[in-house]
């Protein structure tokens, strides 16, 4: 499992490639981020005592810092990072929340059977599809305000980080964000 | 949504926000001008604005345990106990599953599970030694078995247990299609095996289907096998020091959704437990939901659902055709099952079983229904204050404390006495009403039977009705009892036994009992609404009788009735569709022209408006409800009836153009709901009658094709429905008949044939419905008349 990480190299020189304006390496970049940001999940787990809780926003962060040789980046290459690290995380926990609502819909009998036992089941996992559900529909309409929940809620971005990855100002950050909790807790509350 | 409607909405929704809280609505309103889809869409987004808690924390949080997997894979290979781990089987909050083999002997599996490091292994490990001879004993079938328990080197505890490869007893019987008595059967199986193990003094205290596993080739009866049998009680007793972080209930191991309120609240675990646990699961086996859910998951929310609300009987919340086989006993056996009260649920898992298998063997169960014992106890608590305020009195008046508190023990022993003998005769009506006769409604030749069920009933009724003045909550029943009946005698829109004579007497008794509860307490809003419903379903009795000067006061009582009301049923849907209706009925009986009418036109016209307010004001608070964007337009193409009699064929054609646009509306909201679609072919055939009307030909024929094609697609999504069938030839009859009038004979003449066609299976699928003969008839007469008639070039004068 525990495989070689990547060269910061790699994820530097794709990093410069979408500062310059290749849109075609975001797929790459983001499966490269997928598999990194477990992985230094794993190990920072393994050092911390049970029952810690990932701070999401420190992993993104710390895997920036591993992954980008620092002497080549830039500021727009940070931004970067942090957008396409925001859409892995997406990835990484829609993934797992998947499993386990389908687990706890029925779906796949030997996840669900011992291993549910023990367990105080809670329908999160649940909500959280049905937050990422809603938030597709949101990308069809507004796609920059989708962003914005994407990097504040997946990413743990601060407004700050948010802006400088997509460009635009502070308040239209805190504006977009409004109205898309607003959107996302109206259509997760309607069933 | 259009792009373009997404930016109006956003602009106006981020001007509002930019206010403060108070003056975002009135400037949503003023920036709207008048585009009510456009308000209900910026309000109900400034309504959700108010969730703080929503998406405050970060994503992950919802999953805390989404990392962990890429660290539990490292155990694999790895030897714990006298075991050797294969493969991780799943994993969670708690800890992993792995299946294991017994290293050096060949296909020994078993599932171990491997707890997180900082549980309190110590004491685990204490604990099982001292519980590990009872577990292991447990010899059964249908429990699988518990193997070997400890603490691994760095101090995790483990257990292993016999290798169970099944599914989840929902899933299992959902998959398989079970029916009814095949899960009851399952579930006996797993009554049984909860009893062996209460017998060893081994309570399970996480009965869940996830617990339940059902083996076994399909196609075969399944085997069920219970998981983790006392379990929870090794882990638990470590105190919520040690499981903190571990769980979201205080560090008590349990299930939500299946635990018990002594559980939810900490207090002592026995046998009842599993009980109630069993009776969650029964609900879920035979409802497809669980007793209680828990939308926002708090904690507060869950110990108030499971300790203070009744969950509805599975039968309200199962579709049909479940419901009615799960009305009456089985209802009666899982409520029984749930109760929040460990001393009034079953005594055993045993008691659950034996009382599942009379109910298969038809036999009468042990179990009372729920809402008769516990209002028998409300009865005695509410009396006992009344018994010992007598006896205060008894001793101020210096009777002597003994006699005092005598007499208040023969008061209570005859009340009690009383209440029972009520309380049986009350039961009786009930079984009869409710049970009974729908258990036999659709068998052929029931109707005599049905009549005699009805008249016990109301036998019973009329006596407890003597007895129950000031009581309101058997008033209350009382009045549901005789509505019911009386929709069973004789009522409108629902199946009856045909006596409208019956049934306007019962509802004559409800409304009695309702007008004079409702004098006794004027602001009691249920009693309203009670009399409010008998009003309207006496004149549902009256009105196509043509007794219109006996049903419109009534209909115009029902109305004064929810005009007084109106403003506290604001917020109530059901309650603004009842008054929707009981105006609707005032128009119908006021001035439609297909009906009985007193020939009121501008009041029905006025009636039919004031429905339309009500149902936009319902679509203006729930925009996605279809039921009253439908009744929009309905009431238009009903005003267009009556002006239509008038001869204003222009008003009668706009209000039926109206009422088309307003179904399109709706059928664009929500292109696959064949009722509003079947609406929509009505309205456009209206508007092709109206064109018609107008000498018009062309363009009604249009509509008429329109029309077809809408009823056409209707049918083919519903191939087997006879109702859709039978629309779609009336269409095309429709459309045939002004086509032969304007001589298009051969068009008409295949338009008839095809409608012929389909009329005729009808008719062979109930050969004795005099109006599927009628139709046939029909349209075999046209065809006959056009084949006879002389062809004609073109269209000819009227």
């Amino acid at each position: 499992m525990d495989s070689q990480p990547a060269a910061p190299g790699t994820v530097t020189a794709l990093l410069r490639e979408l500062s310059g304006g290749n849109r075609t390496v975001v797929d790459e970049l983001t499966s490269l981020l997928y598999q990194e940001l477990k992985r230094i999940a794993a190990a920072q787990l393994r050092r911390e005592r049970p029952g810690h809780t990932l701070q999401v926003t420190a992993l993104v962060h710390e895997a920036y810092l591993k992954l980008v040789d620092q002497r080549q980046a830039s500021w727009r290459n940070r931004a970067h990072f942090l957008g396409v690290a925001a859409q892995a995380m997406r990835r990484i926990l829609l993934d797992y929340a998947k499993g386990r609502a389908r687990g706890k819909r029925g779906g796949d009998a030997r996840k669900t059977s011992l291993d549910e036992a023990l367990v105080v089941s809670s329908d999160r996992a649940f909500e959280l599809v049905e937050i990422d559900e809603a938030l597709q529909r949101l990308e069809t309409l507004d796609q920059r305000q989708a962003k914005v929940v994407e990097m504040r809620f997946f990413g743990g971005l601060s407004v700050e980080e948010t802006a400088e990855a997509l460009g635009v100002s502070e308040p239209t950050v805190k504006r977009e964000w409004a109205m898309a909790k607003a959107w996302l807790h109206r259509e997760t509350s309607a069933a | 949504m259009t792009p373009e409607r997404w930016r109006q909405i956003k602009r106006i929704f981020q001007a509002a926000f930019e206010l403060p809280t108070g003056g975002r609505r009135a400037y949503a309103q003023q920036a709207c001008a008048g585009d009510a889809d456009l308000l209900a869409e910026v309000e109900s987004l400034l309504d959700s604005v108010g969730a703080e808690e929503f998406l405050s924390g970060p994503a992950a949080a919802y999953v805390p345990e989404a990392w962990a997997d890429e660290a539990w894979d490292r155990n694999i290979g790895r030897r714990i106990g006298a075991y050797r781990i294969v493969r991780l089987i799943g994993e969670g909050g708690m800890g992993a599953v792995y299946l294991a083999e017994r290293a050096g002997e060949f296909q020994q599996q078993a599932a171990l599970k491997l707890l997180r490091a900082g549980m309190d292994s110590r004491g685990f490990v204490a604990r099982f030694r001292h519980e590990r001879q009872i577990l292991a004993s447990l010899d059964h079938p249908n429990i699988a078995r518990l193997l070997e328990g400890g603490a691994t080197d760095e101090g995790r505890p483990y257990f292993v247990m016999e290798y169970v490869e099944g599914e989840p007893i929902d899933v299992y019987a959902a998959k398989h299609e079970l029916g009814i008595d095949q899960r009851l059967r399952l579930f006996s199986q797993v009554c049984a095996a909860v009893q062996y193990a209460h017998q060893n003094l081994v309570v399970h205290r996480d009965i869940k289907p996830g617990n339940i596993l059902v083996t076994g080739p399909s196609g075969h009866p399944g085997t069920p096998k219970l998981l983790d049998f006392g379990i929870a009680k090794l882990l638990r007793s470590g105190g919520p020091r040690e499981t903190e972080g571990l769980t979201q209930a205080g560090g008590r191991l349990m299930t939500p959704e299946y635990a018990s309120p002594e559980q939810v609240r900490g207090e002592p675990i026995g046998t009842a437990t599993d009980v109630y646990s069993l009776g969650a699961v029964l609900y879920q086996l035979l409802a497809g939901k669980t007793p209680h859910h828990f939308p926002t998951g708090s904690a507060v929310e869950m110990e108030r659902a499971i300790c203070e609300t009744d969950p509805p009987p599975p039968s309200q919340v199962a579709g049909s055709p479940a419901a009615r086989q799960l009305r009456g006993d089985l209802d009666t056996i899982v409520l029984k099952a749930l109760q929040k009260d460990p001393r009034r649920r079953y005594a055993s898992a045993e008691q659950i079983g034996a009382d599942i298998q009379r109910h298969l063997d038809g036999l009468p169960i042990q179990a009372r229904p729920q809402t008769l014992a516990y209002r028998a106890g409300r009865f005695v608590r509410r009396n006992r204050v009344s018994v010992a305020a007598a006896a205060l009195v008894a001793i101020s008046l210096a009777a002597g404390m003994a006699a005092a508190v005598w007499q208040a023990h023969i008061a209570q022993a005859q009340r009690l006495r009383a209440e029972k003998r009520f309380n049986d005769v009350r039961q009786l009506a009930h079984t009869f009403l409710f049970d009974f006769h729908d258990a036999i409604r659709d068998l052929p030749g029931a109707t005599p039977a049905r009549h005699m069920v009805v008249d016990k009933a109301l036998e019973y009724l009329n006596g407890l009705s003597q007895e129950a003045a000031g009581d309101a909550a058997l008033e209350r029943e009382l009045v549901e009892a005789y509505l019911r009946v009386g929709d069973v005698e004789g009522g409108t829109g629902v199946p009856n036994l045909g006596d409208k004579p019956g049934a306007l007497r019962s509802y004559e008794r409800a409304l009695a009992i309702a007008g004079r509860e409702a004098r006794r307490d004027p602001r009691a809003l249920d009693w309203q609404r009670y009399l409010a419903r008998a009003h309207m379903s006496i004149g549902d009795i009256l009105a196509p009788d043509n007794r219109l000067a006996a049903a419109v006061p009534h209909y115009r009582e029902a109305v004064r009735i929810y005009q007084t009301i109106a403003p506290r049923i604001a917020g109530d849907v059901a309650a603004q569709f009842e008054m929707a209706s009981a105006y609707e009925s005032l128009g119908d009986s006021s001035g439609n022209p297909g009906l009985a009418n007193l020939g009121d036109a501008q009041g029905a016209i006025s009636a039919y408006e004031k429905v339309q307010s009500i149902e936009e004001g319902i679509t203006a608070a729930h925009p996605g409800n279809l039921r009253s964007r439908r009744a929009v337009g309905v009431m238009d193409w009903k005003i267009g009836d009556v002006e239509m009699g008038l001869g204003k064929l222009d008003e009668g054609l706009r209000r039926y153009q109206s009422a088309e646009r307003a179904l399109e509306a709706g059928v664009a909201r929500d292109p696959l709901n064949p009722t509003t679609r079947l609406f929509l072919a009505l309205a456009t055939g209206k508007v092709g009658s109206a064109l018609e009307a107008a000498g018009q030909t062309q363009a009604a024929l249009a509509q008429y094709r329109t029309a077809s094609q809408i009823q056409r697609g209707l049918m083919e999504a519903d191939p087997q429905n006879a109702m859709s069938r039978n629309s779609y030839a009336l269409s095309l009859q429709t459309q045939a008949g002004l086509l032969a009038k304007t001589g298009g004979r051969a068009g008409a003449l295949a338009l008839y044939r095809e409608a012929l066609g389909i009329f005729q299976q009808l008719l062979a699928l109930d050969p004795h419905s005099s109006r599927r003969k009628e139709r046939c008839d029909e349209v075999l007469a046209a065809i006959r008349d056009l084949s006879r008639a002389p062809a004609t070039a073109g269209p000819t004068a009227p």
